[in-house]
């Protein structure tokens, strides 16, 4: 067979294998899976070959102390079964193979999301070019970023221990073996960083080729979320903005600049606080997923503002300012919200008591009601996912209004708040939930935190921002 | 240390504590309660930082808390899941107690509610 019938061949069978690929809804599980196991077996063949190779150069050394000079000796023999070009030639295929499955499968999805046939065009093929060749040179890239240090400090420890060269090679066969095992979790996060980011931009793609103009960020929400997914779940991002993103990362990949690379598409840490950032005003590194390493987190397209309190909502999930004319509605809304059921009314009044003004349960709804009513009282909105929603859709938050009046605990005259929560998207009008004191506003359970609505038309104050500064 | 509350009250009048702060501590199953346990870790661990400072009755009520949630491991892991996750160890008691220097402390480690507790099968 010619080379040219050989490469047709090739492309023949890869577009089948992608026709079925797409047409499989885990599809995207599937290659990741695939991609997994290519990485791992690559990199236990590629060492398996490098402990070889330097077991032979241990005897080559012959007899003697275990020297500085062996070690970076062993270091060079390793990188040649391990180093970057090595692992680059071991995985080339798969991960160029599946590069391009993955980048169709995030496509794909939308397409048949939208219902619209998502057809490339050269600038996807040349992103897509770049996309491959760059998930390449990341992957070859872990000796210069992680392996070529593991292993040096763990040929160090053999020199500074004084180790001879005749007691090295049984140390070094089992010590290495195990550097093998524990790279493998190194190499499945890696594929899935991998998988998850070459669908992300392969999902940009279809964004566009669909008209889609705008996305809402979708986290898994569950006890293992981190704060990130957390503060970017339900916000509305532009598709312009993963596409700057995107384009910033691959521009950044095709120069193999990785200080770029990882600015134009940032992967945080358990200290990053957007909480009261508005997804306007996120740093362009912060668009779309992946927003830390092994990130579930994904994108939907998204279909325009819905009225009334889902609108809010989505504002307040946006951290966009809510004007006086909402207020108006909203105060409206909650003043005709149903009531506690009888037992949770009296549980609650109750447990309540020591602390609130209310000193008789049949008077508990009606200074809850009042507190809405109170001019004097502040408006805050926050989203959080209601008890309603935990076991069957633990994604949907519901908006919640919190009337608050500074007032000195009843039991003990601690300063702070009294107030009366009014879930806005229980049943038609929304249910009031509480009435009680707290000592403040705000807490964990809040996807977006609460934010005061004050009375002056275009003023809103953070409420996070305000009790930091106190 | 010596450190302080923001409701000292509840020392200098030696309130129950169950009655004033933790009062939703056994009603963890309850969803329509989700907004009323906001703040039961906090407090919990703002008077552990003064338990010396507490009388008799107020630290069996500590106790009395502790029994109770490690009674319930499945209900007390599903009504803190979120805050045993989210919380920030070095403010999040910020507005609850402050140490001799006025400072927030941050979560003692050994504070074991601010985590979930490990549910052994039988």
């Amino acid at each position: 067979m010619t080379i040219a019938e050989q490469a047709l061949t090739r492309a023949l069978s890869r577009r089948l294998a992608r026709s079925v690929v797409i047409k499989d809804a885990d599809a995207f599980q599937a290659l990741f899976g695939q991609l997994q196991t290519a990485l791992t077996n690559a990199w236990d063949e590629a060492m398996r070959e490098g402990i070889s190779a330097a077991l032979d150069r241990l005897r080559d050394l012959g007899p003697g102390a275990f020297t500085q000079e062996d070690g970076a000796a062993i270091l060079r023999v390793l990188e040649g079964s391990v180093g970057a070009e090595a692992l680059r030639a071991a995985m080339r295929e798969p991960v160029i193979n599946l590069t391009d499955a993955l980048y169709r499968v995030g496509a794909e999805e939308v397409g048949q999301a939208t219902g619209v046939a998502i057809a490339f065009q050269r600038p996807d093929l040349d992103a897509l070019d770049v996309l491959k060749t760059g998930n390449l040179f990341w992957i070859g890239d872990s000796w210069n970023i992680r392996h070529q240090r593991v292993f040096a400090e763990a040929l160090e420890a053999y020199f500074t221990e004084g180790l001879s060269r005749q007691d090295l090679a049984e140390r070094f066969a089992r010590d290495f073996a195990g550097l093998t095992e524990r790279s493998r979790a190194y190499w499945l996060n890696m594929a899935d960083h991998t998988a998850s980011r070459t669908r992300e931009i392969g999902r940009v793609t279809g964004y566009e080729r669909a008209g889609i103009a705008r996305v809402q960020v979708r986290a898994q929400l569950d006890e293992r979320t981190t704060r990130i997914c957390r503060q970017m779940h339900g916000r509305v991002i532009k598709v312009s903005a993963l596409r700057a993103q995107a384009d910033a990362w691959l521009e950044a990949t095709s120069r193999r600049d990785q200080p770029a690379a990882y600015a134009a598409w940032t992967m945080h840490g358990s200290e990053t606080d957007f909480s009261t950032t508005r997804s306007s005003e996120l740093p362009g590194g912060t668009a779309g997923p992946q927003y830390h390493f092994r990130c579930r987190t994904i994108t939907v397209a998204y279909f325009g503002a819905p009225d009334g309190v889902a609108g809010i909502r989505q504002r307040v999930t946006d951290r966009d300012p809510i004007g006086a004319e909402d207020r108006a509605a909203l105060v409206a809304q909650a003043q005709g919200a149903g009531f506690l059921g009888e037992r949770q009314a009296r549980a609650k009044f109750q447990r309540h008591r020591a602390n609130i003004p209310t000193r008789r349960l049949v008077q508990y709804e009606a200074d809850a009601r009042a507190l809405i009513s109170d001019p004097e009282a502040a408006l805050l909105l926050s989203t959080r996912v209601p008890g309603r929603n935990r076991a069957d859709r633990p994604g949907e938050a519901a908006l919640h209004a919190v009337f608050a009046r500074p007032t000195n605990r009843r039991s003990d005259g601690t300063p702070g708040q009294l107030v009366t929560i009014v879930d806005l998207e229980d049943g038609e009008n929304g249910r009031i939930i509480s009435h009680h004191w707290r000592p403040r506003l705000t807490s964990d359970n809040d996807l977006s935190p609460a934010m005061t609505v004050t009375k002056s038309k275009g003023v809103l104050q953070w409420l996070t921002a305000f009790l930091r500064r106190a | 240390m010596a450190y302080r509350l923001s409701a000292q009250g509840v020392i200098d009048k030696g309130l129950s504590i169950i009655e004033v702060e933790l009062a939703f501590y056994d009603a963890l199953e309850d969803d329509d309660f989700q907004w009323d346990r906001d703040h039961l870790l906090h407090n919990r661990s703002a008077y552990e930082l003064v338990r010396e400072q507490l009388n008799d009755a107020q630290a069996a009520e500590l106790d009395q808390v502790d029994a109770y949630w490690r009674a319930n491991p499945e209900a007390f892991n599903r009504a803190f899941g979120v805050e045993h996750h989210q919380h920030r160890r070095k403010a999040a008691l910020e507005g609850f107690v402050t140490d001799e220097n006025g400072d927030v402390p941050q979560i003692p480690r050994g504070h074991w509610w601010w985590r979930p507790i490990e549910v052994v099968a039988e």
